[in-house]
């Protein structure tokens, strides 16, 4: 073996175990859905079931309390989703403006953007309730979609933004030589261009919406009206100690994030890096 | 009259640029500055469950004598700053070591990044229900289970429900959330750094060791920065994980500044309190996001 190959079989070996201990979570998660009770708190732990169940599962699916999970899963659906329309969509077409047009008030525009990126937004859900109580938007799903939009947006217009500003003056020129208005060359020309971008957004914003808890559980009291992160929170002190149940739950929650990370794992990945490094 | 058409059309094309940006600018001017002026008014009045409906009255500075003479309070600003800097160093040096490995090119490095990534991306609750799970006291909890088997400890550790064990349980959990996102932006800065440097310092004879020092650390400037001051905001943002692994339990040693705000807002209906520790984290927020923007103003932002 010549030495460039030892090496790379060193990395390698060196890599399955650090990968081994980062996905050891979501590798005891699976497991622990699958296991009876009594295998759970077995003496020794077992890392693989004797005795695959899917009980866990099934129980998630049957009862919990009055309301049928597939009316929190629709809830969650729908708030990843309208968060999703409303920050990208005003995010798009705030970050071409950043990026393609030169304006006096771009960069304390942009400053703003950068600001509300820093904000803890968990601060803001007191005054949020107040005013959304005062607005009668409490306890609609709206309330939490303008949470997760607030922290969403300022994410979303610092990645498009580079996006925009790569694409080369020319093709907007020629737009506008063919007769396209401003709004046209947006919409058939700068959009499909910078895809990747808005792609990368949607795809934060909709996690986001998936896996928000405090929005929610701050603003929603009525149990019709709840997501599944809500509902999965309540069941930890519900259940007490039925981790099977509780890691079921999990996998239900995880595996929309796991279908979109394969889809867009090269996406996201850029995307990550030219919002954050660029700025 | 040539001009005068330019002059014009430049006004028109303002106007066009304003259309396109201030949607969102406004949307989120109004959601920040309307809750942030509400909570610095509110942190001067008495708003309580009782007077949520009544006049409430001015009472200066009071809440914030209060708030800071609690002992949880000081706790939490320690707590926070501590959770924060502990989990920023290991984050970062953890994240800096794999992305000096997964930035080299062999049969798994492509791959490992992205799987690293689903840590990062899968919901902070679930992810903090896990560890939980992980962290349990007794022999069912796994980790102990693992100490014991390697004869590193030899009764199991009551992680979350003793002051210490809880405090280190957030913060490894935080550092697995972390190190992904490191370990990417650093892993991405390595590969655009210009190879013919580091030939030439080879070929000068220098070490390994200065190689990293006195090169890869200088070009990789702007982007260790960035991922320090990225990291600090995102770990001073933290609540879920804690709100959901402790509740800032046990015996509020593990209240941060975020979640003592919340329960006096929304378990003690003290709404002017719970406004007064948001504004002291604020600040504190304030200063480090300055120091992050100045540097992102000096990189050229324009």
């Amino acid at each position: 073996m010549d030495k460039t190959k030892k090496k790379n079989l060193v990395y390698n070996l060196i890599t399955i175990l650090i990968l081994i201990v980062f996905l050891f979570p979501i590798y005891w998660m699976v497991i622990t859905s699958l296991k009876t009770t009594g295998e759970i708190f077995a003496e020794v732990p077992t890392f693989f079931p004797k005795k695959i169940t899917l009980n866990g599962y099934i129980s998630q699916l049957s009862v919990v309390g009055t309301v049928p999970l597939w009316k929190n899963f629709a809830n969650s659906l729908m708030i990843a989703a309208a968060s999703t329309i409303v920050s990208t969509g005003l995010a798009t077409l705030s970050a071409y403006g950043l990026a393609r047009f030169r304006l006096k008030l771009s960069k304390p525009l942009l400053f703003i953007v950068l600001v509300t990126q820093m904000m803890p937004t968990v601060l803001f859900l007191s005054p949020l309730f107040i005013t959304f109580k005062k607005l009668g938007i409490l306890n609609t799903l709206l309330a939490p979609v303008i949470y997760i939009s607030l922290q969403s947006i300022p994410f979303c217009i610092i990645t498009m933004r580079p996006y925009f500003l790569e694409i080369p003056m020319e093709l907007q020129e020629a737009a506008t030589i063919d007769g396209c208005g401003r709004f046209k060359t947006f919409t058939k020309i700068m959009v499909p261009v910078s895809y990747p971008g808005i792609v990368v957004s949607a795809a934060f914003t909709f996690l986001w919406g998936w896996g928000d808890l405090m929005g929610a559980l701050t603003f929603i009291q009525t149990d019709a009206l709840q997501p599944l992160t809500v509902n999965m929170y309540k069941a930890i002190g519900e259940f007490g100690i039925e981790w099977n149940n509780l890691m079921a739950y999990a996998v239900i929650l995880t595996i929309p994030v796991l279908i979109i990370f394969l889809f867009l794992q090269k996406y996201l990945i850029s995307g990550i890096t030219a919002g954050a490094v660029k700025a | 009259m040539e001009k005068r058409k330019d002059s014009r059309n430049s006004i028109k094309e303002k106007r066009a640029g304003y259309a396109f940006v201030l949607p969102a600018i406004l949307f989120l001017l109004l959601l920040v500055l309307y809750p942030l002026t509400y909570n610095i008014t509110m942190s001067f009045r008495d708003v309580t469950l009782k007077t949520f409906n009544a006049e409430q009255d001015f009472v200066g500075l009071k809440n914030y004598v209060d708030v800071l003479a609690m002992p949880v309070v000081r706790k939490a600003i320690f707590n926070t700053l501590f959770f924060t800097v502990v989990s920023l160093i290991f984050q970062f040096v953890t994240g800096f070591a794999l992305a000096l490995l997964f930035a080299k090119k062999y049969g798994l490095s492509e791959l490992s990044r992205g799987l690293l990534m689903v840590c990062w991306l899968i919901p902070v609750l679930v992810f903090a229900t896990i560890w939980k799970w992980i962290f349990a006291g007794d022999t069912s909890g796994i980790l102990n289970y693992i100490l014991i088997q390697l004869h590193v400890i030899k009764t199991p550790i009551r992680w979350l429900t003793t002051t210490n064990g809880a405090m280190t349980a957030l913060i490894i959990a935080n550092i697995w959330r972390g190190v992904p996102f490191n370990m990417l932006l650093l892993a991405t800065g390595l590969t655009t750094l210009p190879m013919d440097v580091f030939e030439a310092a080879a070929i000068d004879g220098a070490s390994k060791c200065q190689c990293f020092f006195r090169i890869t650390i200088p070009l990789l400037k702007s982007t260790i920065i960035s991922v320090i001051t990225l990291g600090f905001i995102n770990t001073f943002k933290v609540f879920d994980l804690i709100y959901v692994m402790t509740k800032g339990g046990p015996l509020d040693s593990t209240q941060i500044l975020s979640t003592v705000s919340y329960k006096m807002s929304f378990s003690n209906f003290e709404f002017g309190q719970g406004a007064a520790v948001a504004n002291i984290m604020l600040v504190l927020m304030l200063i480090v996001g300055f120091f992050h923007l100045k540097i992102t103003d000096r990189e050229g932002v324009e």
